[in-house]
C-alpha cells in the first residue's frame, strides 16, 4: 500500500522522459480524487493547463505535488499556475520533507538506481487544508457535470439511453492529451472521435515523446552513428513503455511486470550503462517467447480492431500500425545507416491488435539489438531525409520547410473508427493498441 | 455468540486485511513494509472527509460503510478454531452468501453516487457480473453443505473430519473460486473499479476515510472469502500435529495467496464475455454440482 499519483500527462510518458514511477515506489491513480500525490512536468503546454488546474482542484486536501524533471517543454510553470488562480495555493510553508516524501519513505524496492534522480526536482509536501476550499469544490463539481445523457432506442430493440461524454486530456484510460468524444449505448461504444490536443512550443521537438528521433531528424548535416544508438534506444523504451501500459489496460499485472523489467534495463542503458543493454534484451527476448503463442493474449486481442492493407494504404497509416498489416513501410529501409547493421523491420500480417503488440514486442528486440551493434561498429552513419519515429516516419517537409509526422492524424482516426461498435474494455484495449500520441505537429 | 464476538471479529479483520495488504506487496514483488500500510491508513483517517456537490451524494457516502459491513458480516461466518468462531448460526453458510450479496448494491451505490460517467459504467459492470455470479456461488454453498445435513460452518468442518469436500466435489471448487474472487472485487474481476481501464471506474472517486474505508473492506472481504473457500473445502481446521487455529490461518494464507498470484496472471476477461459463460455454463454446472452433492451425500455420508 503505497501512495499513489495521478500522474500528468501520462506515466508512458515519463517513462520514455526517463522516469518510471511504479518502479519509483508511487502506484499509479485511476482518478484525481484517488490520489494522493499529482506528478507533473515543470511547463505546461496550453492544452493541459485547464485540466491539471481542475485536477488538483479535485484531489484531497492533505494533496501534494511532485515537480520532475522532464524533457524541454514551454508552457505555462506549474507551480504559478496552481498558486496563481486563487483556488489552488501551493505553499511552501507546508514543506515538511522528512515525513512527506514519498518516494523515500514509501519505497519497497528499487529497480534502476533511484539514486540518480536524487539531484532532480522533487518537490513534496505541499499539505492543503483551507485554501480555498469552496471554489475548489465548485471546480470539482464542474469537472463531472460534462456527462449527458439521451434517450434513444438501440438497434438491439433494448430501450437503452445513450451516454454523451468526453474524456481526456488528462485520463488513466487514454494517452495524455489524448481527447475522446464518446457515445456510449450501455457499455457499448457507439460512436468514438479521437483528437490529440498537444502542441508543443519548442519548434525542434514537436512531439517531446520521439525527443531522439526528432533531433536525429534536426541534426541532418552532422553525421553520426549515435543517432542510431538514440534513436533505437528511444523506440525500445517507448514500445516498453507501451507495452506497460497495455499490461495496466488488461488488467495483467505479469505483462506489466515483464514490460518494466525491459524498460528499467533499456532506461538505465540510457542513462551511460551499456552493459544493462544485454539485459534488457535478453528480457525482450524472453517476453517475446512467451507472448508469441500466449493464449490469453490471443483470447484479449486477437481479431479486435483490425486494420487491413487496404486501410493502411487508404488512411495512410505509417509506423508499427502499418508494419502489423504486412506493409513494410519504414524509413529505416532506405537508411544506408540500417544497411550497414543489416536492418528488416518486422512484419505481421494479422492487422489487429495482437499483431500490433507483437510487431513492438518484437521491434524491441530488433531495436536494443541495432543499438548494440551501433556502439559496436562506431563508424559513422550519413545523414537521413526521414528517421523511423517510435510511431512513424518523421521528415523535414521539402515544399513547407516545416517538420511533419505522416500518418499520425490518421491514426487516430482510424483508433476512434475502430473502437466504435466494441465494449468499453475491447474499445479501450483497441485504442491502447495503436499507442497514440497526445502530440501533434503544428501546421 | 458472546459480548466479545463483535470485537474478536473485527480483530481477526484488521490483522487479517493487514496480513492481506502485506501479500499484495510480497505477490507483486514489492519488499513488505507494514510500517508504511499503517502509516498510510493512518494519514487516510486524517484527511479532512470529503464532501462533493452531487446529485446523489448520500450514496456516495453511504457506500464504503455498507461494504466494509458486508465484509464484516461474510468474515464473521467464518469458523476459526472449535471454540473461536464469529456467528455460529445453522445457517451461517446462507449467512455468508447473503452477506456477500450487500457487496453488489454497495459498488453499485459508489459508481452512481460518484457521478462520473466511467464510474456508473463501473458500477453497472458489477451488477450485471454479481447477478450472474451470486447464483453459482449460493448453489455451490448449498451443495457443500449437504454431505454434512447442516448449512452450519463449523458441522461442514466436521463432515471433512477423513476428506476434504475439495476430493469429493472437486467441480463446486472450480465453480466456487472464481465466484468469490469476483465478490472480493479482485482481478481479472475488477470490472467495477479497474484503474486503467475505468480510472478507477465506482471506487476510485474515494479519498481519505472514505478511501481507507473501502481499502479495509476489500481486504476484510479477501480474508472472508479465503476462509470461507478453507472451511467449504478444505477441512477448515483439520490437521495433523498443529493446533486446529494453527491449520486454519495457515490454509487461508494459503489460499489468499493464490488467490492474489492467480489474481495477477491473467487479462481482465470482457464483462459480455465473463456473463455468457456464467449464464450459459456455470449456473447449468452449479445446478450439476447439486445433483452431484446430493449424490455423494447418499453414497457416503449416510
Amino acid at each position: 500500500m503505497v501512495l499513489s499519483a495521478f500522474v500528468v500527462p501520462d506515466e508512458t510518458s515519463w517513462a520514455v522522459w526517463g522516469h518510471d514511477i511504479a518502479a519509483d515506489g508511487l502506484a499509479i491513480a485511476g482518478s484525481p480524487e484517488g490520489a494522493d500525490v499529482l506528478v507533473v512536468p515543470g511547463h505546461l503546454p496550453d492544452g493541459l493547463s485547464e485540466a491539471v488546474k481542475s485536477a488538483w482542484a479535485s484531489m484531497p486536501r492533505r494533496r501534494r505535488l511532485i515537480v520532475l524533471a522532464g524533457p524541454l517543454i514551454e508552457g505555462a510553470d506549474v507551480r504559478t499556475l496552481l498558486d496563481g488562480n486563487g483556488h489552488a495555493r501551493v505553499s511552501q510553508e507546508g514543506h515538511r520533507h522528512q515525513h512527506d516524501d514519498p518516494v523515500a519513505d514509501e519505497h519497497g524496492h528499487d529497480a534502476h538506481g533511484h539514486d540518480e534522480h536524487e539531484h532532480e526536482q522533487h518537490e513534496h509536501g505541499h499539505d492543503e487544508h483551507e485554501h480555498g476550499q469552496h471554489a475548489q469544490e465548485q471546480d470539482a463539481h464542474d469537472h463531472h457535470a460534462m456527462m449527458e445523457v439521451t434517450g434513444e432506442p438501440s438497434a438491439d430493440g433494448l430501450v437503452m439511453e445513450d451516454l454523451e461524454f468526453e474524456l481526456g486530456p488528462l485520463s488513466a484510460v487514454l494517452p495524455g492529451g489524448v481527447m475522446a468524444t464518446l457515445t456510449l449505448d450501455g457499455d457499448v461504444v457507439e460512436s468514438c472521435g479521437l483528437r490529440a490536443t498537444l502542441v508543443s512550443a519548442d519548434l525542434r521537438v514537436p512531439d517531446p515523446l520521439a525527443c531522439a528521433a526528432w533531433s536525429a531528424i534536426q541534426r541532418d548535416t552532422e553525421a553520426s552513428m549515435g543517432r542510431v544508438f538514440d534513436v533505437e534506444l528511444e523506440r525500445a523504451v517507448s514500445h516498453a513503455a507501451w507495452l506497460t501500459r497495455l499490461g495496466r489496460v488488461l488488467g495483467w499485472a505479469e505483462l506489466a511486470d515483464g514490460a518494466r523489467r525491459i524498460l528499467g534495463h533499456a532506461l538505465s542503458a540510457r542513462e551511460g550503462h551499456h552493459e544493462a543493454l544485454r539485459e534488457s534484451l535478453r528480457a525482450a527476448e524472453r517476453l517475446h517467447g512467451r507472448l508469441e503463442c500466449s493464449r490469453r493474449l490471443r483470447f484479449r486481442l486477437r481479431g479486435r480492431a483490425v486494420v487491413d492493407r487496404g486501410t493502411v494504404e487508404a488512411y495512410g497509416l505509417t509506423g508499427p500500425a502499418a508494419r502489423a498489416a504486412g506493409v513494410a513501410f519504414d524509413a529505416r529501409v532506405d537508411d544506408p545507416a540500417y544497411g550497414a547493421l543489416g536492418f528488416a523491420p518486422a512484419l505481421r500480417a494479422a492487422g489487429d491488435a495482437e499483431a500490433r503488440t507483437l510487431v513492438r514486442l518484437e521491434e524491441i528486440a530488433v531495436s536494443l539489438g541495432l543499438a548494440l551493434r551501433g556502439l559496436d561498429h562506431g563508424a559513422d552513419a550519413p545523414a537521413a531525409p526521414a528517421i523511423e519515429g517510435p510511431r512513424g516516419p518523421l521528415r523535414h517537409n521539402a515544399v513547407s520547410g516545416g517538420l511533419e509526422a505522416s500518418g499520425a492524424a490518421a491514426l487516430l482516426r482510424v483508433a476512434g473508427e475502430r473502437a466504435a461498435g466494441l465494449e468499453w474494455s475491447d474499445a479501450i484495449a483497441a485504442i491502447t493498441s495503436f499507442d497514440l500520441s497526445g502530440w501533434r505537429v503544428a501546421g | 455468540m458472546s459480548n466479545w464476538t463483535p470485537l474478536a471479529v473485527l480483530a481477526v479483520a484488521l490483522a487479517g486485511a493487514l496480513a492481506v495488504a502485506l501479500l499484495e506487496q510480497l505477490v507483486g514483488g514489492l519488499r513488505p513494509a507494514p510500517i508504511a500500510i499503517l502509516r498510510r491508513a493512518a494519514a487516510l483517517l486524517d484527511e479532512p472527509l470529503s464532501a462533493p456537490h452531487r446529485p446523489d451524494a448520500w450514496l456516495y457516502h453511504l457506500a464504503p460503510p455498507l461494504l466494509l459491513a458486508a465484509a464484516m458480516l461474510a468474515l464473521a461466518t467464518v469458523p476459526w478454531a472449535p471454540g473461536f468462531r464469529g456467528i455460529d448460526l445453522s445457517t451461517g453458510a446462507i449467512l455468508f452468501s447473503a452477506a456477500l450479496a450487500y457487496v453488489s448494491p454497495a459498488v453499485f451505490m459508489a459508481g452512481w453516487g460518484s457521478g462520473a460517467p466511467l464510474a456508473v459504467l463501473g458500477g453497472f459492470r458489477f451488477l450485471a457480473l454479481m447477478l450472474a455470479y451470486a447464483m453459482p456461488l449460493a448453489m455451490v454453498v448449498t451443495a457443500v453443505a449437504a454431505p454434512a445435513a447442516s448449512l452450519r460452518p463449523t458441522a461442514i468442518v466436521e463432515a471433512q473430519d477423513s476428506v476434504p469436500m475439495l476430493v469429493s466435489q472437486p467441480l463446486a471448487f472450480v465453480l466456487f473460486v472464481p465466484a468469490a474472487m469476483a465478490v472480493a472485487l479482485l482481478p481479472p474481476f475488477d470490472l467495477a473499479h479497474a484503474s486503467a481501464e475505468l480510472g478507477g471506474g465506482a471506487l476510485g472517486h474515494y479519498s481519505g476515510v472514505h478511501a481507507a474505508l473501502v481499502g479495509l473492506a476489500q481486504r476484510v472481504l479477501v480474508v472472508a472469502v479465503a476462509g470461507m473457500t478453507v472451511t467449504l473445502f478444505l477441512a477448515g481446521w483439520h490437521g495433523p500435529l498443529l493446533p486446529p487455529a494453527v491449520w486454519m490461518v495457515g490454509k487461508t494464507v494459503a489460499v489468499a495467496t493464490l488467490l492474489l498470484w492467480g489474481a495477477r496472471r491473467v487479462p481482465r476477461p470482457p464483462l459480455d464475455w465473463l456473463v455468457a459463460w456464467t449464464w450459459k455454463l456455470a449456473i447449468p454446472a452449479a445446478l450439476g454440482v447439486i445433483v452431484w452433492g446430493g449424490l455423494v451425500t447418499l453414497l457416503f455420508y449416510r
